[in-house]
């Protein structure tokens, strides 16, 4: 079986690709495996594991011998939508959790989170995007102040 | 905010969401003693809402997740069967803590044709509720909502104010804000005062930065009904308590009265509560499961008739910056009476993600085929990803939320094999109906024609294939004269059990044409609320 930590990074590096695939950074250069890891444990203690294996499973039918993150992108993306349609629904609800994920670890606020939770520097999807966060009003959408009052 | 402690309330409400909270305030007012059961928490938004997507809207660990107040402990679980995202909050306010707030009131004609009073019935409601939250009508539209209001007038279609919406038209969008606040230094209250436009509706308003409760902007209930409900003296708030059942009693002719309610509180411990009357507003999921869990009379129709609006997204780019992100979440809508309505949506680029490239199907490749005016279509991955979101500030988003018809197989029942701490779990079905795949794809070519006619660059127009939802959800205990056909009456009592009434969306008879449904559901706990005065404490 495939490293857990190696899979779930080529598991996200596929949904969320940095270079050199892509100009931009992606999924790899914030280690989103990181926080694909954790909330799978979150839902199930040992979840991470089974994904691995599942997925290393699906990888073998596909290219036979190789592990999931030994595959090529477009075979990686061939076994996520075998997943996403697997005719078990929990299997299904799977892979779209590892899509989510993926998603959320880039372009959500976990990138620029600090170990105590605090937002101390830009998310990598925050810059990528040009979002620049919560906002305490939109000055140029308020009505003005009327002189004289 | 401080409560009272009764120890026999005259009516008992489970939940205190969107219509809990409202018909808990009318009771209350009217002089009973009222005790809300609510399940999460009563949030403190300026401490505990960041504005952060993940940290507020996950569905394992956010603020506004269904599940225990505890975040470290798993969500509630639920089984579903075509409709992959059920979205629910639990905690004072319940799902208004997460809506954009849009406020408009049915289409006549389905509500003239389904429910069992006519449409004018519920007006004075209707403009009760809309002068307590208040809704208002916004005075400045953000850029994203220009740029609808343009597509659509550059394609003809008229404009009109008329709440009362019988014929295509658009209109600035009713939401329930305060009015636009004024710009200051600093920007904060009491410096200033009402909506900041932040565009952060669905993450859980927060603002003005200093304001009381009961000045933030959006009306939630738990800013605007609850705070009201609450101040009367007469109100108990009990938070942390799931219901986990409804007591009743037989009298020697065999009517089946409702004499309480069972609860769990945040703690574990296991309470009876008794009260005169019992009202049910956990929502239209919760209120069926309860039913059912509870082993309450059954008329055929409990968990029944589901309706969801099923939603779809479409996204296209512009030559120049858009900023969804600015303004309130909607503020502009075109209502297509007949076929639901489209309006445009600014979300934070986490929530765009999801509900533009998370489909049902797969974009084939690297997204280049779609169909008609869409270039793209589903799921997207890797670079053709990266690329629609580095377009983000440039794009423009607008949501297809569809009239969807009753359909007896779409529901609630009890999950088997599934259940969380109080019952097993509820299994939700939902898949559309041809009537309602042909006026939700009607919604999309229309929205495609607002797209282009406001300028969006024709090779970006992307629908995501969305999969049906919960945003909206009703009608799984229906309301009718007939008991072969409902559940509750035309007071939204129970047919089948006395002294026992619904005050959320379950009881819609229909999916009343497509608008948002929360004012709808607050209009009818209030009429409901005297109807409630009217039979039992006169």
């Amino acid at each position: 079986m495939g490293d857990v930590d190696r899979t779930l990074r080529a598991v996200s590096e596929t949904i969320i690709p940095g270079p050199p695939g892509d100009e931009a950074f992606g999924a790899p250069e914030i280690q989103a495996e990181v926080f694909l890891e954790h909330y799978l444990e979150t839902l199930i203690p040992g979840l991470s594991e089974s994904v691995t294996t599942m997925l290393d499973g699906l990888a073998a039918e596909e290219v036979s011998g190789k592990d999931f993150a030994d595959l090529s992108t477009a075979d990686r993306v061939t076994v996520l939508k075998r997943l996403t349609s697997h005719e078990l629904p929990d299997l299904r609800d799977l892979g779209d959790l590892l899509i989510v994920l993926s998603m959320a670890a880039v372009y959500g606020e976990w990138s620029g989170l600090d170990s105590n939770g605090e937002l101390t520097r830009v998310p990598l999807g925050w810059e990528l995007t040009g979002w620049p966060g919560p906002s305490e009003g939109e000055r140029s959408l308020l009505r003005k102040r009327i002189k004289g009052r | 905010m401080s409560a009272m402690r009764m120890n026999m309330p005259d009516v008992i409400v489970v939940g205190c969401g969107g219509g809990g909270a409202v018909v808990a305030k009318e009771l209350a007012e009217a002089g009973l003693g009222v005790c809300v059961l609510e399940a999460g928490p009563w949030h403190d938004p300026q401490r505990d809402f960041t504005g952060l997507e993940w940290d507020m809207l996950n569905p394992i660990d956010a603020v506004f997740r269904w599940g225990p107040a505890d975040r470290s402990k798993p969500p509630w679980p639920r089984q579903r069967d075509g409709i992959p995202l059920l979205i629910s909050t639990a905690g004072v306010g319940g799902n208004t803590l997460h809506f954009g707030a849009n406020c408009p009131r049915g289409y006549p004609g389905p509500m003239e044709l389904d429910w069992p009073f006519g449409y004018g019935e519920m007006v004075p409601y209707y403009e009760k509720v809309e002068a307590t939250l208040p809704v208002v009508v916004p005075e400045i539209a953000s850029p994203k909502d220009a740029l609808f209001m343009r597509g659509c007038e550059k394609l003809g279609i008229e404009h009109s104010p008329d709440p009362d919406v019988t014929r295509s038209a658009w209109r600035m969008q009713p939401n329930a804000i305060l009015p636009v606040a004024e710009d200051a230094d600093p920007l904060r209250y009491p410096t200033t005062d009402g909506c900041m436009q932040c565009g952060s509706c669905i993450v859980g308003c927060r603002l003005p930065d200093n304001a009381p409760l009961e000045r933030i902007a959006k009306r939630s209930t738990n800013v605007s009904y609850a705070p009201l409900a609450v101040r009367t003296g007469r109100c108990e708030i009990r938070t942390g308590c799931f219901a986990s059942a409804v007591l009743t009693e037989t009298r020697r002719d065999g009517t089946v009265m409702a004499r309480g309610v069972r609860y769990r509180d945040i703690e574990g411990r296991v309470f009876e509560q008794d009260a005169r009357v019992v009202v049910l507003a956990g929502g239209a999921i919760e209120t069926p499961r309860l039913w059912l869990a509870s082993e309450l009379p059954d008329t055929g129709s409990v968990g029944r008739y589901l309706t969801t609006h099923w939603f779809e997204y479409m996204s296209a780019e512009f030559p120049h910056e858009v900023d969804m992100h600015l303004g309130q979440t909607s503020m502009v809508r075109a209502e297509f009476p007949g076929y639901g309505f489209v309006e445009s949506q600014g979300l934070g680029p986490l929530s765009y993600a999801f509900v533009s490239f998370l489909g049902r199907t797969w974009a084939n490749g690297d997204g280049a085929e779609g169909n008609g005016a869409w270039r793209t279509k589903g799921r997207l991955i890797g670079p053709a990803l990266k690329r629609k979101m580095d377009a983000y500030r440039r794009t423009l988003m607008l949501v297809a939320i569809t009239d969807d018809e009753p359909e007896e197989s779409n529901g609630v029942r009890l999950a088997d094999g599934l259940a969380d701490e109080n019952n097993p779990a509820p299994h939700v079905t939902y898949h559309g109906t041809p009537s309602t795949i042909r006026r939700r794809e009607w919604l999309v070519d229309k929205a495609a024609e607002i797209l282009l006619a406001a300028g969006a660059i024709p090779e970006t127009l992307h629908r995501a294939d969305a999969s049906p939802s919960t945003i909206h959800m009703h009608g799984t205990m229906r309301m009718g004269v007939d008991p072969g056909y409902s559940v509750v009456d035309p007071a939204c009592e129970a047919h089948l059990v006395r002294r026992l009434f619904l005050a959320d969306t379950s009881p819609f008879p229909n999916g009343i044409g497509g608008p948002n449904p929360t004012l709808t559901a607050q209009a009818l706990a209030t009429r409901t609320a005297g109807k409630i005065v009217e039979r039992y404490f006169r």
